[in-house]
């Protein structure tokens, strides 16, 4: 690893643009160490900072900060359990706090040990991973992620480094060169669908059938009345892509895993910006809301597609019990 | 209050109904239509046919009610026209002391030049007349004569059809009002277009309509898109969306619309 002097952006490439550190710390007096001093080098410079870390540790900050104005905890269980609505939220979060060009630092914290699945866990990690494209040109922006190392898991603690272009370590940040910088991110494979599946093949004409299809099936798996509405218009964009831009059909699987309810969908086509559905449509833009509308209407989404093998995307479900 | 139906047969029909026919087979035609006349001399109903009787559906002219008014004359060739006459008629029938009226046209392409728009304009018109006066209004499409698109446009419009509901369009728009259309069902990718053309269809006739979703499931992005784009068309057009479920509503507000100078408001 290379050191860099802390928080003065030089002529590196890493540091030009959006600086993106993970911060890994183990007790409560390394986390208020490093976030602190980030803290306070932001509000040297003028900056303003946006804080979105679970409550324990909210409350440890505000206790060492006070009421300072320049500093803002926002609340991300609102958003749900979809790491695919964070994007969306940081760029609001950022845009709304750096009024008039003012730069704006985060501080992003996932409750890891929360996560509900493998599935999820993996969300959660490229979620990481593509902060980087998602805020690459934005050289007002920058993000700390804070992570407990406290089970001294290596393999962890790995996978979630190589998506951080930069580690914080003893007040400093030093640039990683374990960072992923392929084009493509390695994601983990699907698993195969869970016995017994229900599968159904659509093409133009056949929405109704595929809403019809999974509103039966959600309704067998448990899955509440207000949230088999969200997933009927989830499915219908879903499948509507696969008829205008996946080659004119799909392939339509559910099941149920566990405790969640799945709808999976396999087409011919192919999603060439990994951002797509990440951001908040503006309102003349002419598509582009489907992916969007899935992610803020389902617990989870995955989204596999290469050029030769086409695209699948998996919609998750929490059913109550 | 309106609501979209199916009806088996004839003998479904009820005041304020505006029936989209598409006999399944020619051979049907003329027993469905003498059941639907015999009916209106039965209930009081004046029976009003626009066009000649041999065209309507092949109607015999011996079968017609001598009160009966048949609307063939070429002064009232176009729409604006026999939609007057056909209002006269019913004003006449009331003051005759009739029921209401029961009126019979079969929509051909041949008469109807001005695209699916037109088509939809003049369907809405005559929705929005059963809705004012409780007429009963059927309207035969033969469906060898009509592309499938426009004839999913106008089914779209017509709150009550006969036969098998059809799949497509799902969704069905009519009047709830003066300026007021409540819309029914279903707005996905594939009904779009219909959806689309129903609106601008409605914006023509005032500057600012009022869309019932009271009884609408979802709308999907295309749908909205659809929605907005219709409202943008004609310049100073305001559509106000009231009813909607939590669902529609998140929705919208999702999509991006809930913004200054959105022609399409969604209510509370």
């Amino acid at each position: 690893m290379t050191t860099i002097p802390p928080a003065h952006p030089s002529d590196d490439a890493a540091t030009s643009a959006f600086r993106h550190e993970l911060y890994p710390y183990r007790g409560d007096e390394q986390y208020l160490s490093g976030t602190l001093g980030y803290i306070h080098e932001a509000l040297e410079g003028g900056e303003a900072v946006v804080v979105a870390v679970p409550e324990g540790r909210a409350s440890l900050l505000r206790g060492e900060l006070g009421d300072e104005p320049a500093v803002t905890f926002v609340d991300t269980t609102t958003l749900g359990p979809n790491p695919g609505r964070l994007v969306g939220a940081w760029v609001a979060w950022m845009k709304e706090r750096g009024a008039q060009d003012r730069p704006v630092r985060g501080i992003g914290e996932t409750a890891w040990r929360e996560a509900r699945s493998a599935a999820h866990l993996s969300e959660l990690r490229y979620h990481e991973w593509l902060l980087n494209r998602a805020f690459a040109r934005s050289s007002a922006w920058s993000m700390l992620c804070p992570y407990d190392d406290a089970d001294d898991d290596r393999s962890a603690l790995q996978s979630l480094s190589r998506c951080h272009p930069l580690i914080r370590q003893d007040g400093h940040y030093v640039r990683n060169e374990g960072f992923l910088t392929a084009e493509e991110y390695p994601f983990d494979a699907l698993n195969p669908p869970c016995d017994p599946f229900q599968e159904l093949s659509y093409a133009h004409g056949d929405l109704a059938a595929v809403r019809s299809k999974v509103a039966r099936c959600a309704a067998d798996a448990g899955v509440s009345e207000d949230q088999q509405r969200k997933l009927a218009v989830a499915v219908t964009e879903i499948a509507t892509n696969s008829i205008r831009h996946g080659g004119g059909h799909g392939t339509l699987r559910t099941w149920t895993q566990d405790s969640t309810f799945l709808c999976e969908f396999r087409d011919a086509g192919y999603i060439a910006d990994v951002m797509a559905g990440r951001s908040r449509p503006t309102v003349d833009q002419i598509g582009g809301r489907g992916l969007w509308l899935a992610h803020q209407l389902c617990d989870l989404v995955e989204i596999r597609s290469t050029r030769d093998r086409g695209t699948t995307i998996r919609l998750h479900v929490d059913v109550a019990h | 209050m309106r609501a979209a139906r199916t009806l088996a047969t004839f003998d479904d029909v009820e005041l304020g109904d505006h029936v989209c026919w598409h006999p399944d087979s020619a051979d049907a035609f003329p027993a469905d239509v003498l059941a639907y006349v015999a009916d209106g001399a039965l209930y009081g109903d004046k029976i009003v046919v626009v066009g000649s009787t041999g065209a309507v559906s092949g109607l015999p002219r011996d079968a017609v009610p001598s009160a009966s008014v048949i609307l063939d004359s070429p002064r009232i060739a176009d729409p604006d026209s026999v939609l007057a006459a056909v209002r006269r008629e019913a004003r006449t029938a009331a003051r005759e002391g009739y029921r209401s009226v029961r009126v019979l046209t079969e929509r051909a392409p041949a008469a109807a030049p001005g695209g699916a728009e037109e088509l939809l304009a003049q369907e809405l018109k005559l929705d929005e007349f059963a809705s004012e006066s409780n007429a009963i209004v059927v309207c035969a499409f033969r469906p060898s004569q009509w592309d499938r698109p426009t004839l999913e446009h106008v089914t779209g419009v017509h709150p009550h059809e006969m036969g098998i509901r059809a799949e497509r369009p799902a969704f069905r728009m009519y009047s709830t009002g003066a300026d007021v259309w409540s819309v029914d069902g279903v707005i996905d990718s594939e009904c779009a277009d219909a959806f689309n053309t129903a609106v601008r269809a409605a914006v023509r006739f005032a500057p600012k309509v009022s869309l019932r979703f009271d009884t609408l499931e979802m709308i999907d992005a295309a749908g909205m898109r659809a929605l907005v784009d219709a409202a943008r068309h004609l310049p100073d057009r305001r559509i106000v969306v009231e009813g909607a479920n939590d669902i529609v509503r998140l929705c919208w507000e999702l999509a991006g619309y809930v913004t200054d100078g959105m022609p399409v408001v969604m209510a509370a």
